[in-house]
């Protein structure tokens, strides 16, 4: 009975509370205070984002400043000459698939370097105001690079050892290569905007492959590899390059901007 | 246009939607803010992050659950963050100046103040849990969702909190 009276004033005690509660007076909002809201948020909304948007790949196209493509043409002689020169001169004494692995990613890290040379302040500033972030341009111009990377390597290939009988090894091993530094720099862009790792890679790359090359045990052991192999390390390549690059989009290619 | 209709296109980036969303509830979070901080100025800036904090984790929001449950998730996370910053227990120095802007006379002022000062004695879990029961409505399931307690802890809240407004308004008669 005792118990029954409990509940019965615990039941009657919180319909008191909630009636004075909601009796109470809460202070009136204007409606110019919640547009006020309205503009603030929308402020921090960005829109989605697809990777297959026509306008933002115009963006990455058309916008590239004349320092870009003249880094471009720079990037092209540069690799070209040097693999040309050390091609001919060294042809009888140096394996062309040694040669070219450790020279095909260099335009790639030089491309890296560049972007986080330019991206500075103002810049991501001005690109801020821009339907599109900033690191979202920079990882579709490294995409970009890829590509414009993978023709190079192409193209040396075939205009420079076109009686090489083992092309297919020389590709397999230079796509590897690439894969693997792009995914290092992507990796190192995504987590620092400091150029001196990048720099530190790009000088151990070019040291250690010199020094591989200069050893002719390097070199026959290289050879040694059966292209097989080499297409597997190609394959492994390639998904870490994915695995990254899957990464860096998941976070960059989401609705939400994180609140500044 | 329902609010599914509303969040589906605030979602994909509609600036209408979102408004609309905002106004919806605007008034209903400032309440639970002004409830809970007594703090007519510090409401509207919180209630104003929440609102951005539901910008841009909108893409998080998953249909199946009440809307109204995941904006007020975001509130209480919100409150707890302000508590935390604050490091003091929240002051009532505005509520007269504040029910007198509402047009109440001085004898409900008196009234109404001493229910606010009961509530800003409960620790600010009690405080919360009883505003989200007592004035929001939520059921007691909902309250351990939105604030990420378990129901149990929920009603033990919500009965110390009780016990204590009832010591602390007791000789006052509606």
């Amino acid at each position: 009975m005792n118990k029954m009276k409990n509940t019965d004033g615990q039941r009657l005690f919180e319909e008191k509370i909630a009636r004075m509660l909601k009796s109470e007076c809460v202070p009136e909002i204007e409606q110019s205070e919640i547009e006020a809201t309205c503009r603030a948020a929308s402020s921090h909304y960005v829109q989605k984002q697809k990777i297959l948007d026509a306008g933002f790949w115009r963006v990455v196209v058309y916008f590239r400043s004349v320092g870009d493509a003249l880094f471009y043409i720079a990037s092209t002689f540069i690799f070209g000459g040097a693999v040309s020169v050390l091609g001919m001169s060294t042809s009888h004494t140096m394996d062309p698939t040694a040669l070219m692995t450790s020279l095909s990613p260099v335009p790639l890290i030089s491309f890296a370097l560049h972007e986080l040379h330019n991206s500075d302040r103002s810049t991501a500033e001005i690109e801020k105001t821009c339907k599109y972030t900033p690191d979202r341009i920079c990882f579709a111009r490294l995409w970009l690079c890829i590509i414009f990377n993978s023709a190079l390597v192409l193209l040396a290939g075939v205009t420079l050892f076109p009686h090489y009988g083992f092309v297919v090894r020389l590709y397999l091993s230079s796509f590897s290569a690439m894969f693997l530094v792009g995914a290092a720099a992507l990796f190192l862009m995504s987590v620092t905007s400091s150029r001196l790792p990048l720099s530190i890679m790009m000088l151990i790359w070019l040291v250690g492959s010199g020094f591989f090359l200069a050893d002719d045990k390097h070199t026959a052991a290289t050879a040694a590899i059966s292209t097989w192999q080499l297409a597997l390390i190609l394959v492994f390549s390639v998904a870490v390059f994915a695995a990254v690059s899957m990464n860096a989009a998941r976070r960059l290619y989401k609705t939400e901007r994180r609140a500044a | 246009m329902d609010e599914k209709e509303l969040i589906i296109k605030a979602r994909d980036g509609d600036g209408d939607a979102m408004n609309s969303l905002i106004c919806s509830y605007y008034r209903l979070v400032f309440a639970f803010f002004y409830k809970n901080t007594g703090c007519c100025h510090q409401s509207k800036d919180l209630t104003q992050e929440v609102f951005i904090k539901m910008i841009t984790n909108i893409s998080k929001y998953r249909p199946q659950k009440p809307f109204e449950n995941w904006l007020f998730a975001i509130a209480s996370n919100h409150l707890k963050n302000y508590y935390r910053t604050r490091s003091r227990r929240p002051e009532y120095t505005e509520l007269t100046d504040e029910y007198a802007a509402c047009g109440d006379d001085i004898e409900n002022i008196s009234v109404k103040t001493d229910l606010q000062t009961a509530l800003s004695h409960l620790p600010q879990k009690q405080r919360e849990a009883v505003i989200l029961r007592y004035y929001s409505d939520f059921s007691i399931s909902e309250i351990s969702k939105i604030t990420g307690a378990s129901e149990t802890t929920v009603k033990a809240r919500l009965r110390y909190g009780l016990d204590k407004l009832k010591k602390e308004l007791e000789g006052y008669d509606e």
